[in-house]
């Protein structure tokens, strides 16, 4: 079966990731038999094992197995990193939480939050030509429906990534005097470009990545750090699931540095992709076109519960057009109202500049892709690279074409990814700047916007990984 | 008379270790070898004997694999095990390592230039098929990653004039390349090998495809284009027709029969000049 995780984490082998462990945990059950020790065994042709015993009678081994159930324990040497992820994350295991729920006393229950992604909506309402209100407002209903507590949009979560993103950005260029490695600044929202970087090129090219941490996991520090506080819980009792357009973000969710030790929970549980998200709504037989649209959650009482937000810049995040914008006005005074991208080798790789009586300001790019990745990491490597901030993106057309985004048979895939990203666009933009709860969530729960809390739950780190040679990693 | 092989010279091009491979220059005054000791070698001769004319060191750590030359003789290109490619510029008798192309994972199997010279390919055991593009100025750019096969690739190569890229491999396929918009995609699967396919090579006018393979077989490849429709029987039968069968021996002759009960023998001719 072809992977379904993104170009990049396909050909940087998750293994190395998900490392597979030298001792396998699972006992094997052995029935004592009576009679003294000694016996041979005999293989058949066919494979089979007959053990002889001394008074010449034969059995028939069994084959010790070891099933995907009991390798989710362990990291698993049998079964490979990728079907470990897929399957202690996926909708089952949601249904398994949600009936446990059901069953538990109520001190044992655990309160059930599902934070949406913009792009998974819009695929959703592709599919069953509804608009972006009103397939916000049926999930909501769905989710409620199923046992879930409380649904979020991730676009709020963004307001964060964002705002971080272009501080970052302004702060470096400033520094560029001091610092060599400071430009430049690669946006980091992106878990498979993230893998790729820190398995094939690590210590050269993790100092250029952004440190904010992507909107699924500011998310994750809103759910399990602000709301639980706000819910009277601890983190641990809270169950996170995000929904979200592909696989690979399934690994960022399961990063050791997303993994709360003091709780011993994860900033988010599981990520369900849209495809599994439509799966859960087939299995449940439920037709979201007929349900009752229901209010929206929001995570602070000031935001707007109508309809859900998005940004400018794109169907990625607009990581390029937001920093560009924002350092344009912060280091040069200049207000850009429209954003002029220019196509390059290729659509999936454009640039953006900034020019004043005839000099280049600023020098920005999208990269998207594996083949335009690998282009700008060569380029960085000779010190050939002429742009201050690149928006790296690992799937060709962005994130509204991820690899967990419904497909239609019937469809040229063009033209659904054109449907969808009309959409998508369709939903209001709102400036991270302005958006309500934003400001006084970095006053009250932050304590301010340079502040070590904001460090720690707005900010991450990167780890080159050593790729592995033991022989257990290669797959002949 | 028999014919003969006779000996003209032997050199120990590649000592204490294995010579992988060879390839004769465009104008056929160069051979370049390769081998175990992470060297090239560029072999001219001297009156009658063959020497070696320059040694291409200092530019893989490991073994290489692969020597192609530039269709205009003025680049080699090596393709090593250390996951590298290096493209090395002739200049008169010297050559000089002018990029080194990254990116695979793990060993590089193959190199080869497309006929137009701007283009090139590699594959890897990593499974994936490389395309890249050279521009005026010799800067070497990735164009696309091809990650069409299931498993170690082992062998490029580029039809003799069109831009279309085939690809052999250990998961027993053999796969056809060509641009569509700005992206290259796979546009055929040639199945039926039963083992790895080693390698590959098209014929001069680029009709025929030969692969060959660890199933002991060589097997030629012919592009059908839709509507090739060589002969037309209207009414070949009164019903369904149920079955066609060539004779093993005679050439042209068929068989074949129908739900009317009968059995019809046809004589196959094929028109002139195909």
């Amino acid at each position: 079966m072809a992977s379904p995780f993104s170009g990049a984490l396909q050909l940087t082998d998750l293994d190395d990731f998900i490392g597979p462990s030298q001792e396998c945990i699972k006992p094997v059950k052995v029935e004592k038999r009576a009679g003294s020790g000694v016996a041979k065994i005999r293989i058949e042709d066919d494979g089979s094992y007959f053990q002889i015993n001394q008074d010449g009678g034969t059995r028939r081994l069994e084959k010790a197995k070891v099933s995907l159930n009991d390798c989710l324990a362990c990291s698993g040497c049998i079964t490979s990193a990728e079907t470990v992820l897929i399957t202690q994350q996926s909708h089952e295991e949601l249904k398994k939480v949600l009936d446990a729920n059901k069953m538990a006393a109520p001190s044992q229950q655990r309160l059930v939050v599902v934070s949406v992604s913009p792009q998974s909506r819009a695929s959703l309402a592709a599919r069953f030509q509804l608009n972006p209100t009103d397939t916000a407002r049926k999930l909501t209903s769905f989710f409620k429906k199923i046992g879930v507590h409380f649904v979020f949009d991730t676009a709020f979560s963004r307001h964060f990534s964002l705002l971080e993103s272009q501080r970052e950005f302004v702060r470096r260029f400033r520094g560029q005097a001091d610092c060599r490695q400071a430009l430049p600044l690669l946006a980091s929202a992106c878990p498979g470009w993230i893998c790729y970087a820190e398995k094939t090129h690590g210590s050269f090219i993790l100092p250029h990545i952004s440190t904010a941490r992507s909107p699924q996991q500011v998310m994750g520090s809103l759910v399990k750090d602000f709301f639980a506080q706000q819910q009277h819980l601890t983190p641990d009792k809270i169950y996170h699931v995000t929904v979200m357009p592909c696989y690979d973000k399934k690994l960022e969710a399961s990063r050791p540095d997303f993994f709360n030790q003091e709780h011993q929970t994860r900033d988010v549980d599981c990520v369900l992709t849209t495809g599994e998200v439509f799966r859960l709504l087939e299995e449940e037989g439920v037709s979201l076109p007929d349900l009752e649209p229901a209010p929206l959650d929001s995570l602070c009482s000031g935001a707007s519960a109508e309809e859900p937000t998005s940004h400018r810049g794109g169907g990625s995040g607009g990581y390029l057009e937001h920093v560009f914008r924002h350092a344009a006005r912060e280091l040069f005074g200049i207000h850009v109202a429209e954003v002029t991208y220019k196509p390059l080798r290729n659509k999936d790789f454009q640039e953006v500049t900034l020019e004043k009586e005839g000099q280049v300001l600023l020098h920005f790019a999208m990269a998207y892709g594996f083949r335009n990745i690998q282009n700008l990491v060569q380029r960085l490597k000779r010190g050939r690279c002429p742009y201050h901030y690149v928006e790296v993106m690992a799937c060709p057309s962005g994130c509204l074409n991820g690899g967990g985004q419904l497909q239609a048979p019937d469809r040229p895939s063009r033209e659904l990814l054109q449907h969808v990203e009309r959409l998508y666009g369709m939903v209001r933009a709102e400036a991270p700047e302005d958006a309500p709860g934003v400001q006084e969530l970095y006053t009250h729960w932050l304590q301010g916007t340079d502040s070590e809390c904001a460090g720690r739950l707005l900010h991450t780190q990167y780890h080159a990984v050593e790729k592995a040679s033991t022989g257990l990693g290669i797959r002949w | 008379m028999k014919d003969s092989l006779v000996l003209l010279g032997r050199v120990p091009a590649h000592p204490d270790s294995r010579c992988w491979f060879l390839a004769w220059n465009p104008a056929g005054t160069l051979l370049a070898s390769c081998g175990g000791d992470r060297r090239i070698r560029i072999w001219g001769t001297e009156g009658d004997s063959w020497i070696c004319k320059s040694v291409l060191s200092e530019g893989h750590q490991r073994t290489v694999r692969k020597v192609a030359w530039s269709p205009c003789g003025n680049y080699l290109a090596s393709a090593s095990f250390d996951a590298t490619t290096c493209i090395w510029k002739k200049n008169q008798d010297d050559f000089e390592c002018v990029t080194t192309l990254e990116g695979h994972e793990n060993e590089v199997k193959s190199v080869a230039w497309a006929p137009s010279g701007n283009l090139l390919a590699t594959c890897s055991r990593d499974k994936s098929v490389w395309v890249w593009e050279v521009d005026e100025e010799d800067e070497y750019e990735c164009v696309s990653v091809l990650n069409s096969h299931t498993q170690d690739v082992k062998h490029v190569v580029w039809h003799p004039s069109q831009e279309l890229l085939a690809s052999a491999s250990y998961d027993d396929t053999v796969k056809l390349y060509r641009e569509e918009e700005d992206d290259w995609v796979c546009c055929a699967t040639l199945e039926g090998h039963e083992s790895t396919v080693w390698s590959l090579a098209f014929d001069p006018s680029g009709q025929r495809l030969a692969s060959c393979s660890d199933d002991r077989t060589v097997r030629i490849w012919r592009q059908y284009l839709p509507g090739n429709e060589q002969a037309h029987l209207h009414q070949a039968h009164s019903q369904d027709v149920n079955c066609v069968a060539w004779n093993p021996k005679e050439p042209g002759l068929l068989a074949s029969c129908s739900d009317d009960g009968e059995v019809a023998f046809w004589k196959y001719q094929r028109p002139e000049g195909l």
